[in-house]
């Protein structure tokens, strides 16, 4: 009996398969509908995976044990203003002080620092910092070698630069680029290495847009600063939570801030990045989401009101089917199988247009995009949930038609 | 006769409701029809006579009355049920052919095997053999729009012999075509009858009428 049935489905398949090729242009605008609707879906469950998978990355770059102390309180970093209150000494305090903390690196930030070789120009990002900001970060060399200790101790004007800059300058090739001097600030600086690629931004910060050097030659050749440091980076061993509680007592302490006094200093960790991301996505989900699902319920409405119409002009068919035998769930299971197969290739262009949207997207934006096997399956459920649903009440009325009305219209 | 009956009508009424009046159209049918036969029911427009097919054929039910299909009582049949005797026992050759447009010759044969339970074995060599037979081997890839109406009649009558019915039940089968047409399908018909299969024509046209070997007349829902 089970067998029998199953021979019928396959029989109506083949059915549902000649009406879909006989009735062209219905079958394209409703393969159209939901091909647009599953665009927006997939988009949403690319992008909340891309976001993740974003979100994870920078976690893992930044360090999950690891905090970064910025001059200047909350409030004056937001009006972007820049104040330098911390010291060299006050990185010299927390790695002596702060139990756990087994890593300290200084930084230095040169912004807008011009870069100049021949006639070529560019602005970047200069940060000046001590040979462990490489391994800190996990910045790897791709060409030439970092920086000495001896570089650091003897303000040598010896630069790492970029992926950004290579693109810029040195017309994308990495090679040409060690061993020329190039003008940072108007300064002679030798291009001792080269950095791997990141390939990732934020905004409108792209992170392969820098230009490392050691902190010694920054602050005194550049900035001509002794004492004031941008920002440190400081790792732990153990609970972070109460270190960060130890670093905030300890520099309030030697900053001199009493009572009801603002922090002159900002605390960050890759905790606070991530959950900056995952806001920025979740407004983006949250309209996608909605667009999607509008898309597909508009899809699914066109798909039900050209089937109504469909069943409206094929009526002589319904009667002949009646005729010769076939039942109401025959005629059902046919008109359901029409309009799930249309929905399941409605999701197959959408995808295909998925992925062309999401390589433009890719290519001039910066929001980040990730696929999955999974969103295959997902949208493919959607669609034969679109299609089962747009194309009950159409079956229906298919099948209930009087036999001996439909074969007269 | 010996024979029981194929179907069997025992005051057969039935009555539409149009507006608030209810109109009889069958009043009180009893009628034989015993395998083999092959039966005209003629009549004018608007006697009832096509009623009485749909009644026949299944298609449609009686108001009142009972009709017994090979023994069977299937005044109570489901619509399932129906649909199953259809298919199983009734061969329909329609005036307007009524082939589906889209799908070809072959394709019409063969959808009323779509819904049988029955297993034929390479229904495909039996459509094109049936349609071969018929004289339409050399169209089983054409649509009917590309066939003239007394190849259509041919497509539609391979259609009707496809699961093995019993009856072929015809209505006004030569209602659309010329004379020499006309003359051609309503050869088939009755050698149709003459192999074994029980033929009932309805028809206006006493000279369809004459070639079966019992005539019915119906009038105003009676038979006379």
């Amino acid at each position: 009996m089970d067998i029998l049935y199953s021979i019928y489905q396959l029989k109506l398949l083949k059915q549902a398969f000649k009406a879909i090729l006989s009735y062209p242009l219905r079958s394209f605008f409703c393969l159209l509908g939901i091909a647009l609707g599953i665009v927006s879906i997939t988009l949403i469950i690319a992008s909340i995976e891309g976001a993740n998978k974003k979100a994870n990355q920078l976690f893992s770059d930044f360090g999950p044990d690891a905090i970064l102390i910025f001059s200047g309180s909350e409030h004056t970093r937001t009006a972007r203003i820049r104040m330098n209150t911390l010291t060299l000494d006050d990185m010299k305090a927390i790695k002596e002080l702060v139990i756990g903390c087994y890593e300290t690196i200084p930084m230095v930030p040169v912004r807008n620092m011009t870069v100049v070789y021949g006639n070529k120009k560019w602005r970047t990002l200069g940060i000046g910092s001590t040979t462990e900001y490489f391994t800190s970060w996990g910045w790897k060399i791709s060409e030439g070698s970092s920086f000495s200790e001896e570089d650091i101790k003897e303000h040598n004007n010896v630069a790492v630069i970029g992926q950004e800059i290579v693109k810029n300058i040195f017309n994308g090739n990495p090679q040409s680029a060690i061993g020329k001097t190039i003008l940072l600030n108007n300064k002679p600086f030798y291009v001792a290495g080269v950095l791997k690629e990141r390939g990732i931004s934020f905004g409108s910060m792209v992170l392969d847009d820098r230009i490392i050097m050691p902190i010694t030659t920054v602050m005194k050749k550049m900035l001509n600063e002794r004492k004031y440091i941008g920002a440190i980076r400081a790792r732990f061993i153990g609970d972070l939570t109460s270190r960060i509680n130890d670093v905030n007592t300890l520099l309030r302490e030697r900053h001199n801030l009493k009572g009801e006094m603002p922090n002159d200093f900002t605390i960050r960790t890759a905790e606070d990045a991530k959950q900056f991301l995952l806001v920025l996505q979740g407004t983006l989900v949250l309209f996608l989401g909605i667009t999607g699902s509008i898309s597909l319920v508009v899809g699914g409405f066109v798909m039900a009101n050209l089937f109504m119409i469909s069943v409206e002009e094929r009526k002589s068919e319904i009667g002949i089917r009646r005729a010769f035998g076939a039942k109401k769930h025959h005629i059902i299971i046919q008109f359901l199988l029409e309009c799930i197969i249309i929905s399941l290739f409605g999701c197959v262009l959408g995808l295909i247009l998925t992925y062309i949207s999401s390589e433009i997207i890719l290519a001039y934006t910066t929001i980040p995009i990730s696929f999955s096997y999974k969103i295959f399956w997902i949208t493919a459920l959607v669609a034969t949930i679109v299609g089962l649903i747009s194309g009950l009440y159409p079956a229906r009325k298919a099948a209930e038609l009087n036999p001996v009305e439909a074969l007269i219209a | 006769m010996l024979e029981n009956p194929l179907i069997k009508l025992i005051n057969i009424r039935k009555s539409f409701i149009i507006g608030n009046k209810e109109i009889e159209v069958l009043k009180g049918i009893n009628l034989e029809i015993y395998p083999n036969d092959s039966i005209a029911i003629i009549g004018q427009s608007g006697s009832g006579k096509t009623t009485l097919m749909n009644i026949i054929g299944c298609m449609d039910r009686a108001t009142s009355g009972t009709y017994l299909f090979k023994g069977r009582d299937i005044t109570t049949f489901s619509d399932d049920e129906l649909s199953s005797v259809r298919n199983e026992s009734i061969g329909f050759v329609f005036q307007q052919f009524h082939l589906i447009p889209y799908i070809t010759s072959l394709d019409n044969v063969i959808l009323p095997t779509i819904y049988s339970k029955k297993n034929i074995t390479d229904i495909k060599n039996k459509a094109i053999k049936l349609l071969t037979e018929l004289g339409m081997g050399d169209k089983i890839y054409n649509k009917p729009t590309q066939l003239s109406g007394g190849q259509q009649q041919r497509v539609a009558i391979a259609r009707a012999l496809i699961n093995d019915p019993e009856i072929i039940l015809a209505d006004e089968p030569t209602g659309a075509l010329d004379t020499k047409t006309s003359e051609e399908i309503m050869d088939i018909l009755i050698d149709l009858n003459k192999k074994g299969k029980t033929l009932i024509i309805i028809t206006h046209e006493p000279d369809i009428a004459k070639r079966c070997k019992k005539t019915i007349r119906i009038s105003d829902g009676h038979i006379v």
